[in-house]
């Protein structure tokens, strides 16, 4: 499968969130419960914000809805969006090494 | 309309929403709580205790019920949605009032949605006005009532357009934020 990274890369950290929250099939209210226990309480999804992610993220068939309990619709991620999701982390992993390599270096100069 | 009940009336551009939910939450906080947004400009309130309470102000086209469902599963009460204006009230949670969008490119959704029905509404008058044959509705009235509406158009055309620009520049504002 061929995917055009740059067409959804890098992620907002709200859709960075929303699709890390679906490695299980989840609804609504229980994505913005996950992220705001996965971040730490660094980050908040209102439900505004995630009916617009749903309607993005469904749009790019990066998610997808999977089954329907009282109404509540259960969303999943894609393959594509599996893969869209690994490359924005790949990407981070060397964001975080470069950083933690260049403060290593400001800390050094500054001990010296 | 009974005693313990109120309408206010109050002028508010559609970029102005949050000037909009902090004049309702300083209501709130009066104990004047919003019962129904009565019309374009103005809100009934009914008399109560006052209380601390956030309102959030939304524009849908569409009201699905997945749309209402994942606002009351976060514990969000719909007070009044009229012409896609959904006005969503929530107690303050740890004394904080909460947000239904939390980043910008949210917002500026939000506004370019409003921006998009606001071109759409245009749409029909424009069409009435510069179509051709059948269509042309302006050419078919009588002179008093081509004045009348002519007065009329040229009183409403620059509040919309005035109301447009502010809501663009708003758009941008969040922009630049980002």
């Amino acid at each position: 499968m061929d995917v055009n990274y740059s067409k959804y890369l890098p992620l907002s950290e709200a859709t960075f969130y929303v699709m890390a929250a679906l490695d299980e099939p989840l609804h609504g209210y229980a994505i913005m419960q996950k992220v705001d226990a996965m971040s730490e309480g660094s980050v908040t999804i209102g439900p505004g914000t995630l009916y617009g992610a749903f309607t993005t993220l469904e749009k790019q068939e990066l998610i997808e809805k999977i089954s329907e309990q009282e109404r509540r619709k259960t969303y999943a991620l894609t393959r594509k969006g599996r893969m869209v999701l690994a490359e924005h982390v790949r990407r981070l992993t060397i964001m975080v090494r470069s950083g933690q390599a260049a403060l290593a270096i400001l800390i050094k100069g500054k001990a010296a | 309309m009974s005693q313990d009940t109120v309408t206010l009336y109050k002028w508010f551009w559609a970029d102005q929403d949050e000037q909009q939910e902090q004049w309702l939450r300083a209501r709130a906080a009066e104990g004047l709580h919003l019962h129904k947004v009565a019309h374009i400009c103005g809100w009934t309130f009914k008399k109560g205790d006052p209380a601390d309470v956030a309102y959030r102000i939304d524009y849908q086209s569409s009201n699905s019920p997945q749309y209402r469902d994942l606002f009351e599963d976060a514990g969000w009460e719909c007070v009044g949605a009229s012409f896609g204006w959904h006005y969503w009230r929530k107690a303050d949670v740890n004394g904080k009032a909460e947000e239904i969008f939390t980043d910008n490119a949210s917002k500026i959704e939000k506004y370019r949605r409003v921006l998009m029905m606001l071109a759409l509404a245009i749409m029909p008058l424009t069409l009435l006005m510069l179509g051709p044959g059948p269509t042309n509705f302006f050419g078919a009235l009588s002179p008093i009532s081509r004045i009348l509406f002519s007065a009329t158009i040229l009183l409403v055309f620059p509040i919309y357009v005035y109301g447009t620009v502010r809501l663009y520049k708003r758009i941008r504002a969040l922009r630049k934020a980002a």
